[in-house]
């Protein structure tokens, strides 16, 4: 029976070695990563915007709604809560499942706002828009 | 490929027919280089079956080493040293791809082909390039991959895949910092690539040590430099953005053209023909080149530069041996990796980064002695005419050192410095063959400088330096550092100068009455504080101290050149040690130039040209003390390798910020998510969503303002719309757009810099101002855009 062991085996074992390291990279490398703590993977966030960023300027007449578009972008999907209110009295509230990665607009009602600034938010977050509301 | 061959041979090809009549009566022979393709090919679609992350790299690695490869063999030219030979494939891959995708973007429109940058014409047109490869490589009987690799023991790739295990904690430390902000790995990582580091100084003392010196320097200055550049969600630092941005646009147009704006990372085909080549052809995205193929370039810097100064100089023909390979390796650890700008700075400035490791190779061409002159001589040229390609001022500077160099090497070749008339001819004739810099590459140097920058690409690299230069001149008395000046002094610098440049903002009224709170930069405590003025005086004079030693080492060469003992040294070796002083000391203290090329930058590009003149000097000196006859050779040698040791340490300590971490002060991002210029650097992805959401809805007329260094995250998704990096209340326009940053919003910190003048100031961000005054539009939590 021939030796495995022997000069013509490293030549074999090396590649070998390389070959095997390259293809099972993914689960090494995320055993590796778990067991530091570590990812390289884009952190969770979600955001509110203005549908039409120039409302910000123009405003949004009272009573008519106003567009919002909410993003999940967690990894997973979420159910947000939301409120419009203004001055802390609360003029409407809502809420909305997303799945990861989608977008999804959000027709905020501004009935009972007065001329004034109404503020938008995602409860339980820092997530929060404002907007001019006009005399109707 | 065997197969394939036949197939084109049957259908008359005339460059496979060659092949064909090459091998006709001979065995087939199965070379290096069809095993190579094969095996990439194969691996690359076996990594790709099974969705590994991984399946760029055999295309990555074959790309950057197999056009090289193949220009060395038709060159019939290679370095003794392998290392040396891998530095070189590299540079002359990056050369062959930019010339690839720059004649293809520039023909491929006129021959019906609009996208030539796009995958199915590249694909083509590589795997012509393929064939050719393989049939130059059985006519010239050179095969590329041999050419480079023979000699290649098993024992050196265990080596480095050993050392490689540096990188992989590297890597892991960031993946750490980037997801919890422990900061344990990174400075783990950090603090054993400055063991090894130095512990490759103690164990390549010996004449004959046999330590993987090569596999170590390129391992830990690999693994820095991903330190670095994998911190954030996104590309770490700040003309990297840019530069993303630039590479961004190729892709996306599939062609390259002259920038009709004349802008210079635009004008730039290592930017966006390179780049756009390696995505079309092995899929590598454009992060990943920034973050790991950039940072392996990069690390072959330092690689060349031990290359160069371990060897003897080619001009020297006798009585002088190799240098010590541990006293070459603190050379070039002090010296290269060392340079703050090389573990913090040039990870974000990559054309910079690649341009230099191309003059890093050119010097090492110059001086080895292993490479015969003419093809040298032709490979110089190369080199000069890729780097054009990569760096515009890399460019202009080897064109500027090599013109300098030239006449000083011709004076001494042609016997005009002091020789004895009845020895000039005698001179002249030993000289004759010695000399590489000649009128040639010169003439190349500065066509390749010129034409490429100013006649064909007519980019605007150099116009407000000059125009800086003009008005202020060179300004040696003035700071190159950036001062601060207190809020009140700032503020009314600041409305005076923005008065001048952007009279058209109309201001928030009453916006006068807001006025600025300077705050603090976030800093390391460090362990021990109180010795931290002791540590910043120590490393200020270890810095300057090596400057010092340049400058000896370049009189020590003149006075051994002065012997007219041609043997033991060279004037061209002199000439571009001169030359490199002397521009290096002119961006060094140059106020003005400071603004446009950082004085750490030009240290590197000085050490790149000084490190043989200083190994030789050092080398001398040690000798000289081992042969004292009154003292033990042996505390000699204890002696000078401590001293040596620690002079390394504490340079290599400071740049790695490892001191700012233990006395006290602001550590680079790759140690820290806490610090400034962590905060300030590393994107995160609210950023980066904020970014993309400002491209896609604020259009032009619109204008953008975001404070200074907010500014950066928007460089790398630029909209049409205007960016203004101010937001000083009096200076924010009515109709604006802001964008605030987690740092301005969480670690209420905004920042200005005045324009065109070198004052900065770090004050409590106004978000009360901007609450009162405008609509917030977008919101992450962590980011904000107001209206």
């Amino acid at each position: 029976m021939s030796r495995i062991a022997g000069p013509g085996s490293s030549k074999i074992l090396f590649p070998l070695v390389i070959v095997v390291l390259v293809f099972a990279f993914t689960p090494i490398s995320q055993v590796l990563l778990r067991t530091v703590d570590g990812s390289f993977a884009p952190s969770p966030y979600s955001s509110l915007a203005l549908k039409a960023p120039s409302d910000g300027s123009s405003g949004v007449v009272s009573g008519k709604p106003v567009s919002v578009l909410l993003t999940n972008r967690t990894g997973r999907a979420k159910t947000y809560h939301w409120s419009a209110t203004q001055k802390g009295a609360l003029i409407s509230l809502g809420e909305e499942t997303l799945d990861n990665g989608r977008t999804t607009t959000i027709l905020i009602p501004s009935r009972g706002a007065v001329t004034g600034v109404l503020r938008i938010g995602v409860t339980g977050t820092k997530i929060f828009i404002t907007v001019p509301i006009l005399k109707s | 490929m065997r197969t394939l061959r036949t197939e084109v041979v049957a259908r008359g090809t005339y460059l496979l027919s060659l092949t064909a009549r090459h091998f006709r009566g001979r065995r087939p022979r199965v070379s290096h280089t069809e095993i190579w393709l094969a095996v990439a090919v194969v691996s690359s679609v076996a990594l790709a079956v099974v969705h590994s992350p991984l399946v760029p790299l055999p295309g990555v690695i074959t790309l950057l080493l197999v056009p090289g490869a193949t220009v060395m063999s038709i060159l019939k030219t290679r370095s003794a040293s392998t290392a040396a030979r891998v530095v070189l494939a590299v540079c002359l891959s990056l050369m062959v791809i930019m010339v690839v995708g720059g004649v293809a973007s520039l023909l491929g429109p006129h021959l019906g082909i609009a996208h030539p940058l796009n995958p199915w014409p590249e694909s083509v047109i590589w795997f012509i390039i393929a064939i050719v490869v393989l049939v130059i490589g059985d006519v010239n009987h050179h095969d590329p991959v041999t050419w480079i690799f023979e000699g290649l023991q098993t024992t050196h790739v265990v080596g480095a895949l050993a050392s490689g295990l540096l990188v992989v904690l590297s890597i892991l430390g960031a993946a750490q910092l980037n997801h919890s902000g422990n900061d344990h790995l990174a400075v783990f990582a950090t603090t054993l690539d400055v063991v090894v580091l130095l512990g490759g100084i103690v164990g390549g003392w010996r004449r004959t040590s046999r330590w993987p010196l090569n596999s170590l320097l390129y391992s830990a200055s690999l693994a820095l430099l991903v330190s670095t550049s994998l911190r954030g969600a996104h590309l770490y630092g700040w003309d990297v953005q840019h530069e993303f941005a630039v590479a961004s646009a190729t892709l996306r147009f599939g062609v390259w053209v002259v920038p009709a704006n004349h802008d210079a990372y635009a004008s730039m085909l290592s930017l966006t023909v390179l780049p756009a080549i390696l995505h079309s052809l092995v899929k590598l995205r454009l992060l990943a080149f920034f973050q790991l193929v950039v940072p392996a370039i990069l690390a072959l810097l330092p690689l060349a530069v031990f290359s160069t100064v371990r060897g003897v100089p080619r001009w020297i023909t006798s009585g002088r041996t190799t240098p010590r390979p541990g006293l070459a390796f603190a050379v070039v650890v002090a010296l290269i990796v060392s340079g703050v700008a090389f573990t913090t700075e040039l990870t974000s400035i990559t054309r910079q980064a690649m341009g230099l490791t191309m003059m890093a190779a050119l010097v090492m061409v110059l001086f080895d002695r292993t490479m015969l002159k003419r093809p040298a001589q032709i490979v110089i040229g190369l080199l000069i005419v890729a780097t054009s390609f990569t760096h515009y001022s890399t460019s202009y500077l080897t064109a500027a050192i090599l013109l300098g160099a030239w006449p000083l090497s011709l004076m001494w070749s042609r016997g005009l410095l002091g020789t004895p008339k009845e020895k000039i001819d005698r001179h002249r004739r030993e000289m004759r063959s010695r000399n590489i810099i000649n009128g040639t590459l010169v003439g190349v140097a500065l066509i390749a400088a010129f034409g490429w920058n100013l006649g064909i690409t007519r980019n605007n690299a150099l116009t407000n330096p000059i125009s800086a230069v003009t008005a202020k001149g060179f300004g040696f008395t003035s700071s190159t550092l950036t001062r601060s000046l207190s809020p009140s002094q700032f503020e009314q610098l600041i409305v005076r100068e923005l008065r001048k440049t952007d009279s058209w903002i109309v201001p928030v009224p009453s916006s006068n009455s807001v006025h600025l709170v300077a705050a603090p930069f976030l800093k390391s405590p460090g362990v021990v504080p109180s010795l931290n003025a002791w540590w910043d005086e120590l490393s200020y004079l270890t810095i300057e101290s090596l400057w010092v030693l340049l400058g000896v080492a370049l009189l020590y060469g003149l006075f051994r050149l002065g012997r007219r003992r041609s043997y033991e040294f060279s004037s061209d070796l002199v000439g571009i040690a001169a030359a490199g002083l002397f521009l290096g000391g002119i961006l060094r203290f140059s106020g003005t130039f400071a603004s446009y090329y950082d004085p750490d930058r030009a240290a590197i590009v000085t050490a790149i040209l000084l490190a043989s003149p200083l190994t030789l000097f050092l080398d001398d000196v040690v000798s000289f003390l081992y042969e004292m006859g009154n003292l033990h050779r042996d505390q000699v040698r204890r002696v000078l390798l401590g001293a040596g040791t620690l002079v390394v340490a504490v340079l290599i300590i400071g740049a790695t910020g490892l001191g700012d971490l233990f006395f006290g002060g602001e550590a680079p991002g790759a140690v820290t998510a806490r610090d400034v210029q962590a905060e300030e650097f590393a994107v995160s992805t609210p950023e980066l969503a904020t970014a993309v959401w400002l491209r896609n809805n604020v259009n032009s007329p619109n204008i953008v303002q975001s404070d200074f260094v907010g500014q950066v995250i928007l460089l790398s998704e630029p909209g049409s719309y205007a960016l203004l990096p101010e937001i000083v209340p009096p200076e924010v326009d009515q109709g604006a757009y802001i964008y605030l940053s987690t740092l301005n919003l969480a670690g209420h910190l905004t920042q200005a810099q005045a324009p065109d003048a070198p004052y900065q100031i770090a004050y409590r961000s106004t978000i009360g101002f901007f609450n009162r005054y405008f609509y917030i539009v977008y919101s992450t939590g962590a980011t904000r855009v107001y209206h």
